[in-house]
């Protein structure tokens, strides 16, 4: 009896949705755009935590110690400083490895290149690079650095001159995480709001249908059916549509992100997460179908 | 088969109109009764309390000995499987096709696919449509699908026929044909209760009528006119 009433009002609803060609395809169109802007909003906000992982990853703070420290000092820092929580990596850059970069850096100005050679000892000083694990830590362990039984061999940090930059990006990284929530919310909120509005009135062109339904001696589960098939239907259609749509919109936004992100990590990305795409849309356009469904039905099977 | 005691309806609301006035009547199995009045005189209001689409505000309305006049929503379903309705603007389901329409009152009272393939096209056939089966309401004129209700009224069998005003949008020669079929019906043993103000109608008829006027019964002949 069950499996009846399932085959004969799915039946129905898919019917509904064939015969319904111009409003099922504008139903279909709003649930896609619906999906498109929350998949959207995500796609942006997975590339936008890669550029600002990126962006993180270049911002460092480095500790310069005095030309007589010895190596093994450095390294007993070091290891110091590694037992830190906060402390992601530690790098140590020995006095000629700081030369070649320098001279790596200056090849093509001969003024800097010959003052080196003028000079002859190596100027520069031995550093340890720290990385914090979020960029909000370097203040806390730049007063600790400053603070150890290590302060007299520390010739200088490089932290203040940082510190204005690390600020900055720390400002950015909080307000666009909140603007961007805040978008993601209130777009979801005004699709879902067209998508449900949508759906009710689509069930309003056929409360007449319902109103017979009842005269004919249909039960209020069998009128509720097929119009959640109808519901069912448009969401898996819309989440179809809108993959055939986001694969070629990740391809033409992702250059705009420049070297921060490669285009390939992009899309690895959403090549990776294929089907969890898919089918957190599937879920959602369906969920989105079905909820509307239900609630807009509801006033016209009041008995 | 149907009785009506001092039944009372008053719409609540901005009016508090006194549709039915303390209505009493009995119709008796296979009687072909017709309801006349003007309109507003109360004659849908009691057609319907009769398919309990209303709820009287007093009184009680008996069908074959059942009280119906205080089902739910669990019960109203299968009480409307067993009567028949049809209406001026006909009803039909504008999505499905004429076969599909009647197929829907089977559909819905869980008989086998089966049983809907035989059924649907017999009855089909009594109204004059068999041929037109897999058109939609939309493609055939008014009388057509007043036939095409009529089918789906009675493709259950019901007892009983309950029609509201169902020529009030044909011509007279379709609306003719309308009743014919419902005399007919009427003859192979269905109880049927015509609201009309079609005075034609009711004076070819010439079956009991039940005149109302302003929610009261003001006449009820065996073998009546239309007289207001």
């Amino acid at each position: 009896m069950l499996t009846l009433t399932l085959s004969r009002t799915f039946k129905s609803g898919f019917q509904h949705f064939r015969r319904n060609g111009w409003l099922s395809f504008a139903v279909i169109s709003i649930i896609s755009l619906t999906l498109l802007i929350i998949s959207t909003l995500i796609v942006l906000s997975i590339a936008a935590n890669l550029v600002i992982r990126s962006v993180q990853d270049k911002v460092d703070i480095s500790v310069y110690f005095k030309s007589d420290t010895t190596e093994a000092r450095i390294m007993e820092f070091r290891s110091t400083v590694l037992q830190y929580q906060e402390v992601k990596s530690a790098d140590y850059i020995s006095k000629n490895q700081a030369l070649d970069e320098f001279k790596a850096k200056n090849e093509d100005n001969p003024v800097i290149m010959q003052s080196i050679d003028a000079i002859g000892d190596n100027p520069l000083n031995a550093s340890v690079n720290i990385k914090a694990v979020t960029p909000d830590k370097y203040d806390v362990i730049a007063t600790a650095v400053q603070n150890s039984v290590f302060k007299d061999d520390i010739s200088r940090i490089n932290y203040a001159k940082n510190k204005i930059v690390i600020e900055r990006l720390n400002n950015v990284l909080s307000t666009t995480r909140k603007v961007g929530a805040m978008l993601a919310t209130l777009f979801s909120l005004i699709a879902v709001l067209i998508t449900f509005n949508a759906i009710r009135i689509t069930i309003y062109a056929h409360r007449q249908e319902i109103e017979i339904m009842r005269l004919v001696g249909a039960s209020n589960p069998y009128i509720r059916l097929p119009f959640i098939f109808e519901g069912i239907i448009y969401g898996a259609i819309s989440s179809v549509v809108v993959m055939l749509f986001l694969f070629p919109l990740i391809r033409f936004v992702a250059p705009y992100f420049g070297g921060a992100v490669s285009m390939r990590d992009v899309q690895e990305n959403f090549i990776h997460n294929l089907w969890l795409i898919f089918l957190v849309q599937l879920i959602t356009g369906i969920a989105l179908g079905t909820i509307s469904s239900l609630i807009a039905i509801r006033r016209y099977l009041k008995a | 088969m149907i009785e009506f005691r001092n039944v009372k309806k008053i719409y609540s609301g901005g009016c508090n109109c006194i549709a039915l006035d303390d209505v009493s009547f009995v119709i008796e199995k296979e009687e072909f009764v017709s309801l006349v009045g003007h309109s507003g005189a109360g004659k849908s209001t009691l057609l319907k309390l009769l398919y309990a689409e209303e709820k009287p505000t007093s009184g009680e309305i008996f069908f074959n000995e059942e009280d119906i006049s205080n089902l739910n929503v669990k019960q109203l379903p299968f009480y409307r499987r067993r009567i028949g309705t049809v209406f001026q603007d006909f009803k039909l389901l504008p999505r499905k096709t004429l076969f599909e329409n009647v197929a829907f009152a089977l559909e819905v009272s869980d008989h086998s696919d089966a049983e809907i393939r035989e059924l649907v096209p017999q009855i089909l056939e009594i109204v004059g449509l068999a041929h037109k089966m897999d058109s939609y309401p939309r493609e055939i004129s008014g009388g057509e699908q007043q036939r095409v209700a009529i089918a789906r009224a009675l493709v259950h069998r019901p007892p009983l026929i309950i029609a509201d005003e169902p020529t009030g949008n044909l011509d007279p020669i379709s609306s003719w044909g309308i009743i014919q079929l419902l005399l007919k019906i009427n003859k192979l043993g269905t109880t049927i209760l015509l609201a009309t103000h079609n005075k034609d109608i009711v004076n070819r008829v010439k079956k009991r009528v039940i005149t109302l006027d302003q929610g009261k019964i003001i006449r009820d002949h065996s073998k009546g006119r239309y007289a207001i």
